[in-house]
């Protein structure tokens, strides 16, 4: 398995496909890896259950994390990783089609990088994720 | 005058004195020798001179006998008090002058008279009755009677007598106390005025000594405790608390003798038949003279079981009141609750599928650009903008149901500065050359910014929209004041509406136009309802197909603008 990049933490199948569509047409989906809810999201990131064998340390560059999310909601999830110093680092992108004010609000206060909400048109949706994807895996540089 | 009877009474006393000389028998017919007649002669000449001396003593005495005599007269006479000598029958043998002053007759014409004449006939028995008892026990003896004296002026006596040592006569005296009988009649008069006021008031009164003995009850307090006053006089205060307050009210009673003066003091007082009455009490200490010392308290109560018990219910009720409020309360805290549930779950439930849509046909266009024919390319879009379509109207119902939640942020508004930013905000320059848009003098309100803007915004807007297919728009803004409100109106010379549906205006997703005509999704005018009576305001319109609409909303009008 090569070093994942983006940890795509969706639970809905078909936005999922449409993000890694978006992202493949600018090669960037090479390394991703798609946690269909918050629990196995952090498993992932933190080495457990069926992802025992990972390395801990080997984090991925950028994690697009629903908010609405089965067993662990996405802002629980956001919250045990800006909790946890290990992972704590890893920049989390909220992508939501959700502009209610209080989870705006709660997102940023838990340690968000961004919240980014899905546009409903397909062009406009491929332009925000591939934008994202170039912008974190690019652009930015972390802290290693 | 005194000096010549003092000299025909000597002689007399000589002439007196010869004569028993001569009656004696002569002691010897010795014939003196001539010493013996000498010394004889002295002898006589001494006993002369003492006789004088003590004729001269007697004299004296007796003058001041006199001066004694007369000044005890004029005591008798001017003394204040009548002094009556009256034989057995009550006549009168002697008087001094103030007694015939008391009589108003001459001391002349009054003795003999009966001095029962000159009592009035309702004393008279009394009279008799001291007489007669006078002469029987020979002790001192009182009564007091009335005294008819000329021109018919009565005279309160008080009568005091005593008998001679020959218990044949008494010696009276008799005191004017008719100004001390007024003022007992006008003491007595007072009290019986102030017993009325006491007994007849309305407020229940009661007196208790210092050591908590009832000693005045009034007919109030009967009325209210059930208790006749006979009853409790003389009783200790205790009969009236029932045994739950009787410690708590028996503080309070012993707070007031010792001096504490209550002003408004609540005490249950437990009636006869075992009800029992809320006293609102202020109290008044008697003192004693040194004003300090009390002897009793004095208590006046009003009675305010009524009031008490209403209080008490309009404390059950707004008790009551409040937890329906509280229960209200929760419940539409969870309704709010289920909606912001409902809200939040139709923005990421419903959007999802609506992008797959959106999105996968996007790809079929994209993908299969080849393989679709112009049909198949037309259908594609219309399943594209049917989504949008339905993107549009989740948003609206997601602002709507917002417009609930969100709190009002109250300021004072420029209603036509509002207006007019918002008609240049919302339409193209070429379009404003054609419309004729007029904002009357319209004042300010108080209400919250935001929300009113989206008011003008759907209103201007839908009057642009629906005019828009006139030659010559014409938009009017414009107020009426009202009494409380004031009424702000947005008419356009459009498309109209027909009155029968004015109702359905307001409600959510209801349109009176075919989208085709124009586009919306219904929802304008029900977020304008909405915000206007979270303002206290109300909507409505008026119109005629073809011939334009009016749109009505009233604020209240708002105190601080008043001020301002």
């Amino acid at each position: 398995m090569n070093e994942i990049e983006i940890l795509l933490v969706e639970d809905n199948a078909r936005d999922a496909e449409l993000t890694v569509r978006a992202l493949k047409k600018n090669n960037l989906a090479n390394n991703l890896y798609i946690a269909k809810d918050g629990a196995k999201a952090l498993d992932f990131l933190l080495c457990k259950g069926e992802y025992s064998k990972r390395d801990l340390t080997n984090l991925p560059k950028v994690v697009f994390l629903d908010l609405k999310l089965p067993k662990v909601s996405g802002l629980e999830v956001l919250k045990t990783i800006k909790g946890d110093k290990r992972i704590s680092k890893i920049p989390v992108v909220v992508v939501t089609s959700s502009s209610e004010e209080p989870d705006v609000k709660e997102a940023y206060r838990l340690g968000a990088n961004s919240y980014v909400l899905k546009p409903l048109d397909f062009e406009k949706f491929k332009t925000a994720i591939s934008k994202l994807g170039y912008y974190w895996l690019v652009v930015n540089y972390p802290y290693k | 005058m005194k000096n010549a009877s003092k000299k025909s009474k000597a002689t007399r006393l000589r002439q007196k004195a010869e004569e028993l000389l001569k009656k004696k028998p002569s002691k010897s017919g010795l014939q003196p020798s001539e010493t013996e007649v000498l010394k004889l002669i002295h002898e006589f000449e001494i006993h002369q001179i003492e006789l004088e001396m003590q004729n001269e003593e007697l004299m004296v005495a007796k003058e001041q006998t006199e001066v004694a005599a007369e000044k005890y007269a004029e005591l008798y006479d001017f003394a204040p008090s009548g002094y009556f000598t009256l034989s057995r029958e009550g006549k009168i043998i002697e008087l001094n002058l103030c007694g015939s002053q008391m009589l108003g007759k001459e001391r002349s014409q009054l003795i003999n008279s009966r001095f029962g004449f000159f009592v009035s006939d309702d004393t008279k028995p009394i009279f008799n009755l001291f007489l007669k008892k006078l002469f029987k026990s020979k002790t001192r003896e009182s009564c007091e009677v009335t005294l008819l004296t000329n021109g018919n002026l009565t005279e309160y006596v008080h009568v005091t007598g005593i008998v001679t040592e020959n218990g044949e006569q008494c010696h009276v005296i008799v005191i004017d106390i008719t100004e001390l009988k007024y003022a007992e009649e006008e003491l007595r008069e007072t009290n019986e005025y102030l017993m009325n006021l006491f007994n007849h008031a309305n407020a229940p009164i009661i007196v208790w000594d210092t050591s908590m003995f009832i000693t005045q009850f009034n007919h109030a307090f009967e009325h209210l405790s059930g208790y006749c006053t006979e009853e409790v006089i003389g009783k200790k205060i205790d009969i009236l608390f029932s045994k739950e307050t009787i410690e708590s009210s028996l503080d309070l009673i012993e707070r007031a003798i010792s001096g504490e003066r209550w002003e408004t003091v609540e005490i249950e007082i437990q009636r006869k038949d075992g009800d029992s009455r809320i006293l609102l009490c202020n109290t008044a200490n008697i003192l004693e003279k040194d004003n300090k010392t009390v002897v009793a308290t004095i208590a006046q109560g009003n009675d305010i079981t009524e009031r008490k018990h209403g209080e008490e219910e309009i404390q059950r009720l707004i008790a009551g009141l409040e937890q329906r409020v509280a229960e209200r309360t929760a419940q539409l805290q969870a309704v709010n609750k289920e909606l912001e549930t409902f809200s939040y779950s139709v923005s990421h439930d419903l959007k999802a599928p609506l992008r797959a849509i959106d999105g996968f046909t996007g790809i079929l266009i994209e993908e299969y650009k080849n393989k679709i024919d112009a049909e198949g390319q037309r259908i594609c879009d219309v399943i594209k903008s049917s989504a949008v379509q339905m993107n549009r109207l989740i948003e609206d119902l997601l602002a709507f149901s917002h417009l609930n939640r969100t709190e009002l942020h109250m300021s004072t508004i420029d209603m036509k500065t509002m207006a007019n930013s918002i008609y240049y905000e919302y339409s193209l320059p070429e379009k404003r050359e054609n419309i004729s848009f007029t904002v009357r003098d319209i004042p300010g309100a108080f209400g919250d910014s935001s929300l009113i803007k989206q008011v003008w915004s759907n209103l201007i807007l839908n009057a642009i929209k629906f005019s828009s297919k006139k030659d010559h728009p014409e938009i009017i803004i414009d107020y009426e004041a009202g009494k409380n409100e004031i009424i702000y109106s947005v008419s356009d010379n459009g498309s109209g509406f027909d009155m029968q549906y004015a109702d359905k205006l307001f409600c959510v997703f209801q349109r009176l136009h075919d989208s085709t005509d124009f586009e919306g999704t219904g929802i304008g005018l029900a977020i304008v309802n909405r915000i206007i009576s979270r303002h206290g305001g109300r909507v409505w319109a008026a119109g005629e197909p073809d011939k334009g609409a009016i749109f009505y909303f009233s604020l209240p009008k708002h105190k601080k603008r008043k001020i301002k």
